[in-house]
């Protein structure tokens, strides 16, 4: 019995060792994350968090490639052959609301704008104040960018004769607000003012430097330019376009290293660009890939867009043999009848071309396109085509202006926003590559779907027209 | 060979020690029950001595005894019986059962009761049952013999992970899985595979069925809430076998077979019926009255010349080449081989074995390797202190296929989509890897010349000490460890496929997983007077969980036969990582029964986990049981009645079966950007996460008539989960998709009916037929709410299923076919969904209801056993009903333009297409450049579930003992077994295999298998 007692005691010490276990004792160990509430300290944590804000911009869903893509194959320049079943519905603009590309584009872009707000709301952070103000000013811009690219695809404003007072998007300005967890849409007008006020804050907080791989203040004013040009606001438009022409930094391609400016990291043309490294393994869904003959190559170029090129024309066209390096933007492939962009985004393995967002050859169109009619204007936009080894123009009428922005920006995602801010149809040339078959300007084909499961989780959303109840 | 060694031994050490002493003789000897059934697996011992021998099949025993030994007759559930020797070389006894265990025992994890005992719902398998399905991963073996419990084959690659579903459905979005439980200890058995994209593979399938001496399923309450906060889903018992007392018995068991697509009658276009439909689809385009341009000159003949002369060029327009015929691995060899020992004495025992399984699935590439040991060892260290141990170790190799979706270089893409116009060989008669039509890769050459591979090393060791302090007061400790490490590679070759553009490339990922597990209890069974008997459990539980994985990568090969990283030299990635988690648990159990008739249970547990927020992470389960065996009352002793009883539970159980840190608000730093790290917002969280909980109230009885020929069981359940982890969709605005909340509930209830009749019970014919049938109704009762108040749809964003209070979760949801216009030939769907109107405007038709979910609200068994003289046969049947499924890949070779007959392959279905007015048919007409959203999500592609199947026929002959004793054997069992040989299908439409996984969908993935196997079953 004595033994026994003994076994107990040792029994009721053995136990006693794992019982006492209180909620503390099961905290989980987390390694590769951070809490949100207590990590956001310092101007490296804000410098993190805005690498993480750019490393969103270079996804796939977004600049990394579908918001070039859709740009393009919503028009005339492109189309899919449904080699891998991408951009096809896309190319048909045939989209349905549960169409993966429709909520996958709208989902990332607002994925940076909360990263955006997260350090634009940032208080009591440690550190030089130059600096935290200048990565709030690049906060500020890619707030700026995001609703304004959000608003080319998604709003109302080219369907039925919509218009600035149509329906946009929401335009979010606070990241985690459980109060302002459902949005509703803003005017176009407004989601135009709220970007046109982001970027004043920005220019505002920004400090002077050129570096390309992180928005500047000149990527500030650029991006101002193109937003007022895309709604026709040509004084506005040039003023921001010459604040960035007139710094001198940029310096437009020649047509010699023009083709070598897309592979070129901060090329002087460049005034803000994604920084893709080999470890940016986009894969399969690079854009590189899409473009590129390879088992991925959805996305050709139509024979209508090779044909507006002159002879000579470092954008036209030349026979292209895969594994080589291209002297023309398009490549004609040796089959004899395919056409593909070899020369924009051209590196495959590694994926390592940075993805130019916004360069200098476009504040000189959107001056040009401003200055119509004038001498300024003509210079302007021969600083482009006389540059490709084309010949130049002799009048700035806003036909030509056009005409070398598809000439120059084809492959970029820029000639369906073109077509729609101009009120043009889509061209129907093609009719056996062209699937869409040309929708008329005001179709509700020039908007996307809002996605499927953004409508069916926040009511206060609208459907766009044509896309069901 | 027993004979041979008992006489070498006897030789040499019995006779020559004891034959001065006494008389030895053999004695033999018959074992029957009460009924003169005989009994095969009586333990007869020597008392005293390690001499001892087993019953074999027929109940006869030999073993070598001196006049005045005593022999010990033992075996489960019944009164031990002790014979002493005299003169008499023959002894027969009769074994009774024995009332004080109430019968049979269940093994409920915790512990192990006496069926009578027992107020829960559970059931038993016994370990033959298992070890003759020939799978690779005992759970499938458990396919239509548990009414209420489903699988569906996810996956027919040997090794993947199946689908079970325990009553039904009774979470959202947390785990459905069931917890499993070996050996007493709750495991983990999440797919390992490196690659979600590749097969899964199942931890599970690194036991060898062979090993197993029972499993036990959970089902209500009463028997889960002792598991908790993890008991909702049910609970899979797995017990292992152990040695038994007497001389050592070696058994060898081996199936040998082959296998085959069990149902599999999606065909798709031959070269020449695509080129006939190519040419008739560019006339509708670009003909004479085409919709995009009108050619008058365009003809049948010259419409492929004419606009796609690359065609023409490189197709005859009449070769055949068997794409999907090749893909096939015809005939797959399945092997399995064990070899077994058991034995032991009075003081201990042991069970060891080693097996060896190769298994090669039904299309190329996918083969299953696994080599295991284990060895269970008990041992009575003192009077009153027990040790077991028992330690199996495996490793198990497995290829896994791209089949979790549609890769390139899944082998079901290129039999369902390559372009019949390629030829699989070039001039040369190697594959040919400049296909000239579409983008998918060669597929012969790829899996020739790529390598992906799982290697599982899993050890499980389990040791318990069981130490009597005083009489019925047991202090036990368990620990247990289980480590799984899964090596992956992966290498894809320079030529063709998915590496080709980038020279090749290699990856490695090692996935470390280590879970310990500590139990500590105390047990105290005592008796009140004559008739209360109590048994009272006090446990507490320690888990940990720790996963670290690493992986590394490269690309860009310099030459050929390198495989890799440090012979690669670009884009080199790799990644480290760690998460663990925590489980604590308080557990007391309490059993009391009055004279055998009335039982009371009930069982507490406190468990925290480190799943949920601080002052979250503990939560209270348990739950009250009481049964009435009102057989053992005096006023049933003339009944006609063996068996009755009644029995009714409620309880408390909870579900924790979520993300690990999903409570957290987090920002994860896996990110960088122009070569500095970079951190995103990875995670909403949610402060007041918490356990789902499920009140389950379960009712039922049991009988058994005619001297228990005729059994069943009949049970009501009502599960209903509240408090449901449920992702709530957020609006995307908010960079998030969805917030993980305690919100919503859920009900599922049903009832399941058992019934077995033994048809003949004589000596030498024996011929039993049973049934089960379990069924469930699952609807949502309530769920968050948005922005309007109204409900939030959980799949927010889906065209297939909705989930909506009243409806079951997951319903189908989708537009309603409403056929092919005889007039136009263009689809149709209904615009309010039901009926009247239809439109082709896909855009226009409302999404419905679709009367049904992917869940079966039925599903049971048949089986039937005759037995005559040594023959034996045996079929079982498996049906599941009341259920819809989707076609998911319709959405592919079911289009009616150029992605089918221009890029791709379509479904040979499409030669039903529509051509002229009048036709009526439920394929639209063909259009090269036209798209009617035929394809898309419609009640066109969604079929009846229903389906028949039998599982199981087998045919077998046992050897009698004394003709097996001759040729120096213990018993030899041979069986001729097929398995899925055949399936019979409500809806005519559904051309895929009817077994799909849970969530209903058809995949690209190996479907279930037929086989035939010859088993060897040898004793000695």
């Amino acid at each position: 019995m004595k033994k026994n007692l003994k076994y107990l005691l040792l029994m009721v010490v053995s136990m006693g060792m794992f019982v006492s276990c209180s909620e503390e004792d099961l905290d989980p160990t987390i390694q590769q994350s951070k809490d949100i509430d207590i990590s956001v300290n310092t101007t490296s944590d804000l410098q993190a968090i805005l690498n993480g804000a750019y490393n969103r911009m270079t996804s796939f869903e977004y600049y990394g490639r579908d918001k070039i893509i859709l740009g393009e194959v919503f028009s005339d320049n492109t189309a899919s052959n449904a080699n891998s079943n991408r951009f096809v519905v896309e190319a048909r603009m045939d989209l349905l609301p549960q169409t993966a590309t429709a909520l996958t584009f709208w989902a990332r872009a607002y994925t940076v704008i909360g990263s955006a707000n997260i350090i634009i709301n940032a208080e009591g952070i440690t550190g030089d104040q130059d600096e935290i103000n200048h990565i709030k000013g690049q906060a500020y811009v890619m707030r700026a960018l995001a609703h304004f690219d959000l608003v080319t695809f998604y709003g109302q404003q080219h369907v039925n004769g919509g218009g600035q007072s149509a329906a946009g998007v929401p335009y979010v300005t606070e990241f985690r607000n459980e109060d302002e967890l459902f949005p509703a849409r803003v005017s176009v007008q407004q989601v135009k003012e709220n970007a046109y006020a982001d970027l004043a804050m920005a220019q505002d907080l920004m400090t002077d430097a050129n570096t390309k791989e992180f928005i500047s203040i000149y990527a500030a004013y650029a991006i101002e330019a193109r937003i007022a040009n895309y709604f026709g606001e040509h004084p506005r438009a040039l003023e921001a376009a010459n604040f960035v022409i007139d710094s001198g930094l940029f310096t437009v391609a020649t047509e010699e290293n023009f083709l070598a400016s897309f592979a070129t990291k901060r090329a002087s043309n460049s005034i803000f660009e994604l920084a893709f490294r080999d470890v940016d393994n986009e894969g399969i869904n690079g854009i590189a890939m899409i473009y590129n003959q390879t088992n991925y190559g959805d996305v050709i170029a139509l024979p209508n867009l090779v044909a507006i090129y002159e002879e000579g024309d470092v954008r036209g066209a030349s026979p292209f043999t895969p594994g080589t390096v291209p002297s023309t933007v398009i490549g004609l492939m040796p089959n004899g009848t395919t056409y593909r962009n070899v020369g924009k985004y051209p590196s495959i393995a590694p994926y390592d071309d940075n993805i130019v967002v916004v360069r200098i050859e476009e504040m000189y169109l959107i001056k040009a396109e401003a200055l119509l009619g004038t001498e300024e204007g003509l210079d302007a936009l021969n600083m482009v085509a006389g540059n490709r080894g084309g010949s130049e123009y002799t009048e700035a009428t806003i036909a030509n202006v056009l005409l070398e922005r598809r000439k120059e920006l084809a492959f970029e995602g820029f000639r369906f926003h073109d077509l729609a801010r101009m009120g043009m149809d889509i061209p129907f040339l093609d009719p056996t590559l062209q699937t869409h078959q040309g929708p008329a300007y005001g179709s509700f084909k020039f908007a996307m779907p809002l996605p499927a499961g953004e409508v069916d989780a926040n009511a206060n959303l609208t459907q766009n027209a044509g896309y069901g109840a | 060979m027993k004979k041979r060694l008992n006489g070498i031994l006897t030789l040499l050490l019995v006779f020559a020690v004891q034959l001065t002493f006494a008389q030895s003789l053999q004695v033999t000897g018959t074992v029957t029950d009460a009924d003169g059934m005989p009994l095969p697996g009586v333990n007869v011992i020597v008392r005293g001595t390690n001499t001892g021998s087993t019953t074999d099949f027929d109940g006869k025993y030999a073993v070598n005894a001196t006049q005045g030994q005593v022999l010990v007759f033992s075996f489960v559930g019944y009164v031990t019986q002790n014979v002493t020797v005299s003169t008499q070389s023959v002894i027969n006894v009769s074994l009774q059962e024995d009332a004080a265990q109430l019968d049979e025992v269940i093994v409920l994890g915790y512990s192990t009761r006496g069926v009578e005992e027992v107020t829960g719902s559970s059931v038993q398998i016994g370990g033959e049952e298992v070890a003759n399905v020939p799978v690779v991963s005992v759970e499938q073996a458990l396919q239509g013999r548990v009414a209420g419990l489903q699988v569906s084959t996810a996956s027919g690659t040997p090794g993947a992970i199946q689908d079970i579903r325990i009553r039904g459905q009774s979470s959202l979005n947390a785990g459905n899985d069931p917890l499993y439980v070996i050996d007493g200890v709750p495991v983990s058995n999440s797919n390992v595979s490196g690659s979600a994209n590749y097969t899964s593979l199942n931890p599970l399938a690194a036991i060898n069925s062979q090993d197993i001496a029972s499993i036990t399923v959970l089902k209500d309450a009463s028997a889960t809430a002792a598991y908790g906060a993890r008991g909702s889903n049910g609970v899979i018992v797995v017990t292992t076998k152990k040695g038994r007392s007497g001389e050592t018995q070696f058994t060898f068991a081996s199936q040998v077979g082959v296998q085959n697509d069990a149902y599999m009658k999606r065909n798709v276009l031959t070269g020449a019926q695509r080129y006939e439909l190519l040419s008739e689809s560019l006339v509708a385009g670009y003909g004479p009255n085409g919709t995009v341009q009108q050619r008058p000159t365009l003809t049948l003949e010259n419409a492929v010349p004419t606009l796609l002369p690359s065609v023409a060029a490189n197709y005859d327009g009449t070769s055949n080449y068997d794409w999907s015929g090749m893909i096939r691995n015809e005939d797959a060899l399945l092997q399995n081989y064990t070899v077994s020992a058991a034995g032991g004495d009075d003081m201990g025992s042991f069970y060891a074995s080693l097996g060896y399984n190769k298994t090669e699935a039904t299309v190329i590439g996918g083969n299953f390797e696994r080599i295991n040991a284990s060895l269970n060892f008990n041992r009575q260290l003192r009077s009153n202190l027990n040790l077991s141990t028992s330690v199996n170790v495996s490793n198990t190799k497995q290829n896994p296929i791209l089949e979790n979706g549609s890769f390139f270089s899944n082998p079901y893409i290129t039999r369902a989509l390559m372009n019949p116009f390629n030829n699989i060989f070039d001039e040369d008669g190697g594959y040919d890897i400049n296909l000239p039509f579409g983008s998918l890769p060669n597929i012969f050459y790829v899996m020739d010349n790529n390598i992906t591979r799982n290697s599982l090393t899993r050890a499980i060791t389990n040791t318990k000490l069981d130490w009597e302090l005083f009489d019925n007061l047991t202090f036990s400790n368990r620990f247990s460890i289980d480590y799984q490490l899964n090596e992956y590679f992966s290498y894809r070759n320079r030529y063709e496929g998915d590496a080709e553009s980038f020279n090749g490339d290699t990856s490695t990922s090692d996935d470390k997983n280590y879970n310990w597990v500590y139990q500590g209890s105390l047990n105290y069974g005592f008796k009140v007077g004559e008739n209360h008997n109590f048994d009272l459990t006090g446990l507490f539980e320690y888990q940990n969980n720790q996963n670290s994985y690493l992986f590394g990568y490269g690309q860009n090969f310099p030459v050929d036969g390198l495989i890799q990283i440090n012979t690669t030299s670009a884009a080199f990635d790799a990644d480290s990582q760690f998460s663990d988690w925590y489980n604590v648990s308080y557990l007391g159990l309490l059993n009391y029964n009055f004279a055998g008739k009335y039982v009371v249970d009930a069982t507490f547990r406190r468990e925290g986990s480190s799943r949920f927020a601080m002052g979250n992470r503990f939560g209270n389960f348990g739950s009250v049981g009481a049964a009435w065996n009102i057989h053992r009352e005096a006023f049933m002793a003339n009944s006609p009645f063996n068996t009755l009883r009644l029995r009714a539970s409620y309880g408390i159980t909870g579900n924790n079966a979520i993300g690990i840190n999903a409570y957290q608000a987090l920002l994860t730093y896996s990110a960088n950007y122009a070569d500095n790290g970079a951190g995103f917002p990875s995670q909403f969280g949610n402060s007041d996460l918490t356990w789902e909980k499920g009140e389950t109230f379960d009712v039922g009885f049991t009988f058994g008539l005619l001297e228990n020929r005729l059994t069943g069981s009949f049970a009501y359940f009502n599960r209903r989960t509240y408090d449901l982890l449920l992702n709530v969709p957020l609006s995307r605005t908010t960079g998030f998709s969805q917030q993980a909340r305690n919100i919503g509930e859920m009900t599922n209830k049903g009832i399941e009916a058992e019934l077995a009749f033994d048809v003949f019970r004589t000596q030498d014919f024996t011929w039993n037929v049973s049934a089960n049938v379990g069924t469930v109704e699952n609807e949502v009762t309530e769920l968050a709410v948005g922005a309007d108040g109204e409900e939030l749809d959980p799949n927010a964003g889906s065209s297939y299923t909705s989930t909506r209070t009243g409806l079951p979760a997951n319903a189908w949801f989708m537009r309603t076919w409403a056929g092919v216009d005889p007039q136009t030939g263009s689809p149709t769907w209904y615009v309010n969904g039901v009926d009247g109107d239809v439109t082709s405007n896909y855009n226009a038709a409302e999404r419905v209801y679709q009367n049904t979910s992917a869940l079966p609200t039925y599903s049971g068994g048949l089986g039937t056993r005759v037995q005559f003289k040594g023959f034996f046969a045996e079929a079982d049947v498996y049906f599941a009903g009341g259920h819809k499924i989707y076609e998911q890949f319709a959405q592919f070779y079911m289009r009616t333009n150029n992605f089918t007959l221009g890029t791709y392959n379509g479904a040979a279905e499409l030669l039903e297409r529509w051509q002229a007015p009048g036709d009526i048919t439920d394929v639209p007409k063909l259009n090269y450049a036209a798209n009617d959203n035929f394809f898309n999500t419609s009640s066109r592609h969604l079929f009846d579930g229903d389906y028949i199947r039998l599982k199981n026929l087998a045919f077998g002959y046992n050897l009698p003992s004394t003709f097996a004793q001759n040729i120096g054997i213990d018993g030899l069992t041979l069986t001729l077994r097929g398995t899925n040989i055949a399936t019979w299908v409500k809806d005519d439409g559904l051309k895929l295999d009817p077994e799909v996984r849970a969530n209903g969908f058809t995949t690209l993935t190996t479907p279930p298998v037929e086989s035939y196997t010859l088993g060897i079953n040898v004793k000695f």
